[in-house]
């Protein structure tokens, strides 16, 4: 907060000066009270309502304290209202719980507020005094008198009646700009180590139960058939028509149908239905294209690379294009 | 005036006086830093195992899902009493004696608070997700339950906080303006932020002292919801033993009681070891004293009115718990407790040279303490071990794991006074030297 | 939540009736409700200290001075309850009352306060005291349709709230309002005896309600106020 270029003038008095003659004759001398500054390290009365501007203080913490209130109501009823979540068979909004917590709110803000606002007045107190001679706190007390614009005359005149009530020293404070302390820093310092970012944990997110359909995890028991193929057979590469069989009845026919009508048992819990495999739109396709339909999914359909491997899927297109030939259902042939 | 005048005199041998603490760390300072440190880490490393591998590690099962960490959060709580009772209430009395007192137990308080949220969070099963219990908009579209006690006591706790670190601070600015001018090193640079730049004019004294009168009467009366809140966490329930319509009294009464004797440790070893005997004297443990056998006598009214109607009641539920803490499984705790904090207490604190006496004073401060933290867990324990569907009625107690956490917490309180103590000056000084500036004085 | 209705068109309430007569304390309901909620093994240790959970379990109690004693036994499960003491304590809304009757808790809400634990006055909530582990290939017998929790969690009957879902969702697919007996939990379905008997309260052709209207009927603790779902039917034999 920098400051104007002022001068001042600050006596130091031992402890035992009378105040009150000092300040009645600057102001005698036209000295204004904002331009009088008394330091000392007590207060010098018991005065304790603190006007700012002309509301006392303590309608600052009146109001504070109503809308604490208010937050409180927010909360405890605002919320339950906007949520509505029975328990206990208490009521949604209980009065006797508004209360509780209003009262704490109220009271939250009352005093927070008005600590802030103390805090705002006291740093504005002194807002152009930069000097504090440290002896205040041994029990002198320091006057200080600004003088904006004030003649040389007057100074001296400021002087006289500092000496004749009794200063042990007169000095004149010229003002350097000062700046604000380090406050602004801290906070920031503060505020930079409260951004603790907290871990997304993700609890109970990965199941150690096995979802329907979820692939064996690599831990399957001795004789488990091994998922990179389904096909146990020995010797030749080539798979038969009637692996493609089997495929199809494993992976295909819950959604598809046993015959490939798309009536499958889950076709019912599904809005898109299964496609009809034995519709000519689906027939017409060329191989490949049916051969992308099953590796890469269509619409709900799921992609099957990776559960199937390349020769099992073309051993699976070359079953769906011998479904209109054939009479039986799959789990027949 | 001659005596304001001599009084006024004394101002530099007491800022000479009541800075020395803050000077200065001897060997024996740095020992217990260390000590303390020790048990501290361990009480921490105890408490990740505990994060790690769950809440198992405690001996809590059911019926008796609280224990050892509800208990020291309500001690905890209880303690906290002690700096807003004797800076509120004794501020509101005008009671001159309560000045160099009042910073040792403000520091006990928002210490105490400290630690007491530290038990929550110890006693909580995911602890990470303890933010659900802040009242923020979020996409789940989900607020706390404000129809719980817990999140009264959430909300109290936190207004009582921040209102205790408000009112620790308030009178420390002037303090800090001066160990600022007269203190090097690296505190220098903290007091200059936090005097706020005081130049100690007129304006800035009325302000202080009109923050400070508004502020008292809400502390106190924030004080007193706190601690009855946090009795509600049990009157609200259902268990037999807790839905009592006392327990928010006997709680507060309770609360200031425990604090008042953990102020009196204090006040012996920060005299003890700073010699403050000039400015702590026997009239201040007196006058505690007298304070103590008020909260004593209150606290037996209070007990005694609730167990007469368990008792004559005599409703099944309730004398299962009541049997088993007079003549039962937890018979020894109970008359421990009772000879802790009213036997012993009203057969020493009455003699008016017992009460002169630091010494004295300071261990029947340790026994009241001792005794209230055995009376909470008796709150906890007994009537959860016997629930009414008789096959579930079981024991405990807590287990090393527990135990380990919870002495690290007493000792991390006992650190931060410790390290406080060499931060902020223990007496309050600008308030010592009001007190002495007139004999008639003024509050 | 589907809104699933029964035949009358209101929605359901759902109540268990337990008829004290029948019940011969074998624990098949026990078994079952473990096997279906995928509750954790806790082991010698934890049982010896109290921690064993189960959701329902069989309360023994002796009564007489031998040669004249007796055994007498109940099962004992979450009572959901119209005014349950454990719903607002809990400072998180995990534990709340749903529409249809069920009391219900939400595992990703909880954070282990467990002031509803203590506020139950059935002591029927557990807890979980520390991660559950099975040894494989067990965890290959676990219900996909129920979430493990994790520690720290509270838990409790839900009256297989996955086989209630259930049961609604394969009536609105066919069309047709819930029947009486298509909705089993697993002790139910399971007790050899037919002890236990589940449905729809609001429908007064149920067998629940039938059972519920007898004179042998009465609620555990009545007098606290917390109107159970759960009705026994007095021993007499």
């Amino acid at each position: 907060m920098a400051m104007d270029e002022e001068e001042a003038l600050t006596a130091l008095f031992p402890r035992q000066v009378e105040i009150d003659p000092l300040v009645h004759s600057l102001r005698e001398a036209g000295i204004s009270e904002a331009q009088i500054s008394i330091m000392t390290p007590l207060p010098l009365s018991e005065r304790a309502s603190l006007r700012l501007g002309s509301m006392p203080l303590y309608v600052i913490t009146i109001m504070a304290g109503l809308v604490g209130i208010a937050i409180g109501i927010f909360f405890a009823g605002g919320t339950a209202a906007m949520y509505p979540l029975m328990t206990g068979g208490k009521p949604i909004v209980g009065a006797p719980i508004v209360g509780i917590i209003s009262y704490e709110t109220m009271m939250l803000f009352a005093i927070v507020v008005t600590f802030i606002t103390s805090v705002v007045t006291i740093k504005r107190a002194h807002r152009g005094v930069t000097q504090r001679d440290s002896r205040v706190d041994d029990g002198y007390v320091m006057a200080r008198v600004s003088l904006s614009s004030t003649s040389t005359a007057r100074i001296a005149l400021i002087r006289n009646l500092l000496q004749r009530a009794g200063s042990l020293e007169i000095q004149i404070e010229s003002s350097q700009k000062a700046r604000e302390t380090q406050s602004g820093k801290a906070i920031a310092v503060v505020l930079a180590a409260m951004c603790l970012i907290h871990g997304c944990s993700r609890d109970m997110q990965e199941q150690p139960s096995y979802e329907p359909q979820e692939a064996p995890r690599l831990h399957s028991p001795l004789g488990a058939v091994p998922r990179d193929s389904r096909a146990v057979i020995t010797g030749s590469l080539e798979l038969s028509m009637s692996e493609g069989v089997n495929l199809f009845r494993i992976n295909c026919s819950h959604c598809h149908g046993t015959t490939g009508r798309g009536n499958g048992p889950a076709a019912a819990y599904l809005k898109e239905k299964p496609a009809d495999l034995h519709n000519p739109e689906v027939q017409t396709l060329s191989d490949s294209a049916l051969y992308d339909v099953l590796t890469r999914g269509k619409d709900v359909m799921p992609p099957f690379r990776g559960e199937l491997s390349a020769k099992e899927r073309r051993s699976i297109v070359a079953y769906v294009k011998s479904l209109p030939m054939l009479e039986k259902p799959a789990n027949q042939q | 005036m001659a005596s304001g005048q001599a009084n006024w005199n004394e101002m530099p041998a007491i800022n000479r006086d009541l800075l020395a603490p803050l000077q200065g760390a001897g060997l024996g300072y740095l020992l217990l830093v260390v000590l303390l440190a020790a048990m501290v880490a361990a009480g921490a490393g105890a408490w990740f195992y505990q994060i790690e591998t769950g809440i198992g590690r405690t001996n809590m099962h059911p019926p008796i899902f609280w224990g050892a960490y509800i208990a020291s959060f309500v001690y905890w709580i209880g303690v906290s009493h002690s700096g807003t009772f004797i800076s509120g209430v004794l501020r509101l009395s005008k009671a001159q004696w309560r000045r160099p007192i009042t910073r040792i137990a403000e520091l006990m308080t928002i210490i105490s608070v400290t630690i007491a949220a530290l038990c929550v969070f110890y006693h909580l099963g995911r602890v990470w997700r303890w933010y659900y219990l802040i009242p923020y908009p979020n996409q789940r579209e989900i607020w706390p339950d404000f129809r719980s006690p817990l999140m009264w006591d959430a909300t109290a706790v936190f207004t009582y906080a921040t209102a205790s670190s408000i009112y620790l601070y308030l009178p420390l600015i002037p303090d800090f303006a001066l160990a600022r001018d007269r203190i090097g090193g690296w505190r220098r640079w903290c007091y200059s932020i936090l005097c706020l730049g005081w130049k100690g004019t007129q304006r800035e004294w009325e302000t202080l002292n009109t923050a400070i009168r508004i502020i008292t009467p809400l502390i106190v009366m924030v004080m007193i919801s706190v601690h009855s809140i946090v009795g509600w966490d049990f009157g609200m329930s259902l268990v037999p033993g807790w839905h009592s319509s006392i327990i928010a009294p006997y709680f507060v009464v309770g609360a200031v009681h425990s604090g008042l004797g953990m102020v009196m440790v204090g006040l012996y070893f920060v005299r003890r070891t700073y010699r403050l005997e000039a400015y702590i004297r026997p009239e201040h443990f007196d006058k505690m004293g007298k304070l103590l056998i008020v909260t004593t006598l209150s606290l037996a009214y209070l007990y005694f009115a609730d167990q007469l109607t368990v008792w004559y009641g005599n409703i099944p539920d309730h004398m299962a718990i009541l049997h088993a803490m007079v003549s039962g499984l937890y018979a020894p705790p109970f008359w421990t407790m009772i000879v802790l904090i009213y036997l012993i207490p009203l057969s020493t604190l009455t003699i008016p040279s017992f009460r002169r006496w630091p010494l004295g004073m300071m261990v029947v401060g340790i026994g009241i303490n001792l005794g209230m933290y055995i009376e909470r867990m008796l709150i906890i324990v007994p009537p959860l071990s016997r629930p009414r569907l008789t096959y579930n009625w079981s024991s405990y107690f807590p287990s090393w794991g527990e135990l380990t956490i919870l002495l690290g917490s007493l000792a991390l309180a006992v650190l931060l006074y410790v390290l406080a103590v060499k931060f902020v000056p223990i007496i309050s000084i600008w308030e010592e030297k009001e007190g002495r500036m007139s004999a008639g004085g003024h509050g | 939540m589907a809104e699933g209705h029964n035949k009358t068109g209101t929605s359901h309430k759902w109540e268990m009736v337990i008829d004290l007569d029948r019940c011969t304390g074998c624990e098949a309901c026990v078994v079952a409700c473990h096997a279906e909620n995928n509750i954790r093994i806790s082991g010698e240790e934890e049982a010896a200290q109290g921690r064993a959970i189960n959701w329902i379990r069989i309360e023994r109690y002796w009564e007489g001075e031998y040669p004249n004693v007796q055994a007498r036994f109940m099962p004992v499960l979450c009572q959901h309850c119209d005014d349950a003491p454990c719903e607002p304590v809990c400072p998180v809304y995990a534990s709340y009352h749903t529409p249809e009757g069920l009391n219900a808790q939400v595992y990703n809400r909880c954070i282990g306060v467990r002031y509803c634990g203590n506020n139950c006055p059935y002591t029927a909530r557990q807890f979980n005291w520390f991660d559950p582990t099975w040894d494989e290939p067990l965890a290959e017998q676990l219900n996909p349709d129920v979430t493990v929790r994790q520690n720290g969690i509270m838990e409790k009957c839900t009256f297989c709230v996955q086989r209630i879902r259930q049961g609604k969702e394969q009536a609105e697919k066919e069309g047709r309002p819930v029947r009486d007996g298509d909705i089993v939990p697993a002790c139910v379905q399971s007790c050899p005896t037919s002890a236990l008997v589940f449905g729809d309260r609001r429908d007064p052709e149920s067998r629940v309600s039938q059972l519920a209207r007898q004179d042998r009927a009465f609620h555990l603790l009545e007098a606290l106020g917390t109107h159970p779902a759960v009705t026994y039917l007095k021993r007499i034999t």
